[in-house]
């Protein structure tokens, strides 16, 4: 995933007020009904 | 990392085959007026052994440019947070008692099923970035141990522990009975010995 790409996907999610977790595994390690994840980088 | 942790924790990681790790994650939160939940969850082959948490600095960001700005010292903004059976609930906001006692120690086992579990505040009009690290011994959901055959690695850490204070507190107890009844706590003394070299022999 290049910068842009990660920045504009961290905008919409924050936008629908979801937190944004960013961890080469975090889709694996976090959970929660307002979080969204951001495998990067990988 | 921290020294009481060298002393008691780490031979029980070395001897149990514990696996040091740390995972270091960013989170970008937005203004919110409820807490978001997050669970911090480990795989479901494993028991890990969390020893500590490292705050980074938490900054304003800004989602059209992407950019990090000022740091955000508040206590409009922080987590509350627990694990089942060994850290309560509570509030640590970011201000600088909590921020820079880094690493804030940590000794509490989490697993699929006794999750790291979280809820984040920000009660400001800013959307913050914040980093952070935990810091973690990883261990099989079942391990090898002696006396027990096969065990779960958080009770045989119970027992561990329970062992060095039955022990210290063994040896107390000891002295003063031994300045009570001399003679008495010689013979005890050397029955005890005597049994611990029988027990010693047969493992052998």
């Amino acid at each position: 995933m290049k910068v842009d790409e990660l920045r504009k996907k961290i905008k919409e999610e924050l936008e629908k007020g979801n937190v944004v977790i960013i961890h080469p595994a975090a889709s694996r390690k976090f959970k929660g009904p307002k979080v969204k994840t951001i495998d990067y980088p990988r | 990392m921290f020294s009481w942790l060298q002393t008691f924790v780490a031979p029980f990681v070395v001897a149990f085959g514990g696996k040091f790790m740390h995972d270091t994650v960013a989170m970008v939160l937005p203004p919110t007026v409820t807490p978001i939940d997050i669970s911090y969850v480990p795989d479901p082959d494993v028991k890990s052994l969390i020893i500590g948490v490292t705050f980074g600095t938490p900054r304003e960001y800004d989602p059209y440019t992407g950019e990090v700005g000022a740091e955000i010292l508040s206590d409009d903004v922080g987590l509350y947070h627990a694990t089942f059976g060994w850290m309560e609930w509570h509030w640590d906001p970011f201000v600088e008692s909590i921020l820079k006692t880094n690493p804030y120690p940590q000794l509490l086992w989490v697993s699929r099923d006794k999750q790291y579990v979280m809820k984040m505040v920000n009660n400001t009009d800013k959307f913050i970035w914040l980093e952070g690290t935990f810091w973690y011994i990883k261990f099989p959901k079942t391990i090898k141990c002696p006396f027990y055959g096969t065990c779960d690695p958080e009770d045989l850490f119970i027992k561990y522990m329970r062992g060095i204070t039955f022990l210290f507190t063994g040896i107390d107890y000891f002295a003063e009975k031994m300045s009570e009844s001399p003679e008495k706590m010689k013979a005890t003394a050397e029955a005890i010995i005597k049994q611990a070299l029988k027990i010693s022999e047969r493992m052998r």
